[in-house]
Order: C-alpha cells, then sequence, then structure tokens
C-alpha cells in the first residue's frame, strides 16, 4: 500500500498531470518536507516498477520520456538495477542447497513464506529430479506403456532478473509434464496460465485453474503432453481472475526444458 | 535569459541574511532551497536544472533590496515565484536535449555491483537484513511482504517506506563515492 501522498505525486513525476495542477504540488516540494521526502521515495519505486516491467505503457512511455532525462536520475535507474540484482542474488545465496529428501521438511518448517518460496527454487532442481517414471506393468495403458511423468516446481521470477534459469530434463517417453507452480503470497479464486516459447509463442492455455493446497504450499497444477515442449527456454505466465472477471497478472515462472 | 549579474559575496551574505539571521541555518535553508528548485527544474523537463536553479537564486539576490522589508510569508515560496519566470524563458528558448547518456558496459556494471557489494557490507546487520528483505518479489508478492515485514517490525508500512528509502539514500550515495574512487585509479 502506498501513501496518499503518492498517488498525486506519481502523476506529476510523469508528467500526466494538468499544468493548473503544478504550482499546488511544487509549492507543497518547497516548504514542505515531509513532502519533498515522499517524492524521492516515489522516484524509487517508480524506478523499481519500471525495471520490474510493473508500468503500464502509457507510464512505460513517459518514464522514458519525461522522466528519465538528467544523467541524475539515469545513476538512479542504474543503481536500481544493481540493488535488484543483489538482492536477488543474495535471496538465493540463502537457500541452502536441499538434500531431495529434506526438502518438504525444510519448507515447512520455515516460518518465512518468501523464504520458502525460496527454497522451493533451490529444490528444484531436485523435484525436477523426481522423475516420475511410472511405469507400472499391473496396470498397462491402452497402448500398453504406462504413463511416464516428469514434476517440476517452479517459483515466481524471470531468469534475466539474476535467478539461474530451472532446467528440466525429460526423458525420451515421457508422456505428461506436470508443472506445480507455487503461488505468490495473493489469493485469486481462479487462475489462467499460458506457456510461452522463448519466441513469445503461446503453445499451451489453461483457464478455470484452481489453487490445490499440497503438504509443500499452495500450487496451481499443470499437466502439459510432453510432445508440445521442445528444447527450449518457456515462460509460464499465471494470471489472476478479479471480481469484475477481468485478469491481471500474478507471477511468470521460467524454465528449460532440455531433452 | 539575462546572466550578465553575478552574485558578489556580499549578496549571497545578504541573502543567507535573509534567509535565516543564524548563518548555519540560513546555510541549511539555502542548500534546501536550491535542491528543491533543481527537482522542480527537473520534474518540468528541463535540462540543465541546476543552470536553472541557481539563475532563480541570482535573481532572487538581485531584487532582495527591494523586498527584503515587504515580503511576508514563507520565503522559499518567493524563489518559487521567480522560478516560474525563469521557466518561462527557458521554454522560449527551444532548449535542445541532451544526447542519451553512453550505455553501461559490461565493465562499469560489474564495478557498479562490487561497489554496492562493498557498500552493504558497511550497513549495519539490521538495516541490511531491511533492505534484503524489502526490495525482494515484485507485484502482489512484494505488497504483501512489506506488510509482513513491517508487521514483524511492529511499525506502519508507510514509516517502513520511509526507513528503507533512506538506507537506499545511503547506498545509493556510498556508491556514487566508490565508483569515483574506482575511476580515479
Amino acid at each position: 500500500m502506498k501513501s496518499q501522498e503518492y498517488e498525486s505525486i506519481r502523476p506529476y513525476l510523469l508528467g500526466l498531470i494538468q499544468q493548473s495542477e503544478q504550482p499546488q504540488i511544487e509549492e507543497r516540494l518547497l516548504v514542505d518536507n515531509e513532502f519533498y521526502e515522499e517524492l524521492l521515495i516515489a522516484e524509487d519505486e517508480l524506478i523499481d516498477e519500471y525495471l520490474a516491467g510493473e508500468l503500464s505503457l502509457l507510464e512505460r512511455r513517459n518514464f522514458e520520456e519525461h522522466f528519465l532525462i538528467t544523467p541524475e536520475r539515469e545513476q538512479k535507474v542504474r543503481f536500481g538495477r544493481a540493488l535488484k540484482k543483489y538482492t536477488a542474488d543474495k535471496a538465493r545465496q540463502r537457500v541452502p542447497t536441499p538434500q531431495w529428501w529434506s526438502y518438504p521438511a525444510a519448507f515447512l518448517s520455515s516460518r518465512n513464506a518468501i523464504a520458502s518460496l525460496a527454497l522451493g527454487a533451490a529444490a528444484l532442481v531436485l523435484v525436477v529430479g523426481l522423475w516420475l517414471a511410472v511405469k507400472n506393468p499391473s496396470q498397462p495403458t491402452p497402448g500398453g506403456l504406462a504413463p511416464a511423468i516428469v514434476t517440476a516446481v517452479l517459483t515466481p521470477g524471470m531468469a534475466r532478473e539474476g535467478g539461474e534459469i530451472t532446467r528440466i530434463s525429460i526423458p525420451p517417453d515421457t508422456n505428461t509434464i506436470q508443472l506445480r507452480l507455487a503461488l505468490p503470497p495473493g489469493d485469486y479464486e481462479k487462475y489462467r496460465a499460458a506457456i510461452l516459447t522463448s519466441q513469445g509463442t503461446n503453445v499451451w492455455t489453461g483457464t478455470n485453474l484452481q489453487p490445490e493446497r499440497l503438504a509443500e504450499g499452495k500450487f496451481i497444477v499443470l499437466n502439459l503432453p510432453a510432445n508440445i515442449l521442445r528444447r527450449d527456454d518457456y515462460q509460464a505466465k499465471l494470471s489472476g481472475q478479479l471480481a469484475n472477471s477481468g485478469f491481471e497478472d500474478a507471477a511468470t515462472y521460467t524454465f528449460r526444458i532440455s531433452r | 535569459m539575462n546572466k550578465e549579474w553575478s552574485l558578489t559575496q556580499e549578496n549571497f551574505d545578504a541573502l543567507l541574511l535573509w534567509l535565516d539571521p543564524n548563518r548555519e541555518q540560513a546555510g541549511q535553508r539555502y542548500e534546501k532551497i536550491r535542491l528543491r528548485l533543481i527537482k522542480i527544474f527537473t520534474c518540468r523537463r528541463c535540462f540543465e536544472p541546476e543552470d536553472l536553479a541557481d539563475e532563480t537564486i541570482n535573481r532572487v539576490a538581485k531584487r532582495l533590496r527591494d523586498i527584503a522589508d515587504e515580503f511576508e510569508g514563507d520565503r522559499a515560496l518567493y524563489f518559487y515565484g521567480v522560478a516560474s519566470k525563469v521557466y518561462l524563458e527557458y521554454l522560449r528558448k527551444k532548449p535542445t536535449p541532451l544526447p542519451p547518456p553512453p550505455r553501461q558496459d559490461s565493465n562499469e556494471i560489474e564495478l557498479e555491483y562490487r561497489c554496492l557489494e562493498r557498500c552493504m557490507e558497511r550497513l549495519t546487520s539490521d538495516n541490511r537484513q531491511l533492505v534484503l528483505q524489502y526490495y525482494q518479489d515484485e507485484k502482489r508478492a512484494k505488497i504483501d511482504h512489506r506488510k509482513r515485514l513491517a508487521e514483524s517490525l511492529g511499525i506502519a508500512l508507510n514509516a517502513l517506506r520511509i526507513r528503507a528509502h533512506r538506507i537506499r539514500l545511503t547506498l545509493l550515495e556510498c556508491v556514487q563515492q566508490c565508483l569515483q574512487e574506482q575511476q580515479a585509479w
């Protein structure tokens, strides 16, 4: 939640206010110390939102053409980028590399949900290793071959933000790839998901997806036919359904398929 | 813009005295007004905000003899009135935009990152933890996480924003200093 001041300062910083509104804000900047500090905070927050790709198209354009015009602000953006990478790197380093059998216990014993998610990221490599090649001769499939499933847990975050991309190795006889998308905090009743290739081509879409509570937390579970995912880098984009039936971005996950 | 008149020590002393009888406080007030004028010109998309702020201050100093006894109210607001006129003159000049800054190469990015690492180590443990936790995550996760962080610290969310911003400012200054030192080598 941002302060109420932020709501008036943000459009001012982006050059999105009426000229007649300028004096009121600028006079306050000169005489009101708290308001001036609020403007400095709003600058930082705008920069972070820009770097995270959270600005609307209009805001992004104005950020680049109106806001980003002085060397001082360029410097702040470079600093924001370094800080973003640093905190992401540190978050990964804080996660111990778990033995696969310790993963659920560590996940559950963590008091901090964010730390749990981060732990999930490290455990990912392990869960990818949980290749459940279920070949049960007592229950053959019609084709005579039992289904082989590869399961992977994905945590939100983009590889370009400094995180290592999650690698999923697919053995030749895999039928299904089950992606368990760890949900960030925030509740939506329903979600939709899209799987995009590195070129941005949508190869799979799921709608009306509901969270599943597993031992390790809440997930959206996607069961994808293995043959739609070739060797490539992918993004899973998850959107949450709003009360007005619209959708908003909830999380993005990245992974690499190798065969 | 008339830049022929220049600020003498005598004018400057008179300006400080007008801002505050206490010389030290006057100096702080002057710095504060100058920084905020620069910010206002920046927000108005002026390419040389420092020059415009200095021009504004010069003009106030020049008129001081005429207005010093009569002006009532917050003196910073008088600067604002003058700044508005300076801005209009600036617009009439149709200023040309500055060329875009050169892109950082990978060595510069690496250097800035190393400086940031060094500056993070200089923070107190509590402040370092606050930065690491405050700036992780994005979108909804970030909002929820910050709420929990504020709760765990027993402070309001807005107080947490201010605290994080002040540490960030310290870090930025430290990184700039570090970069200057590295480039001087």
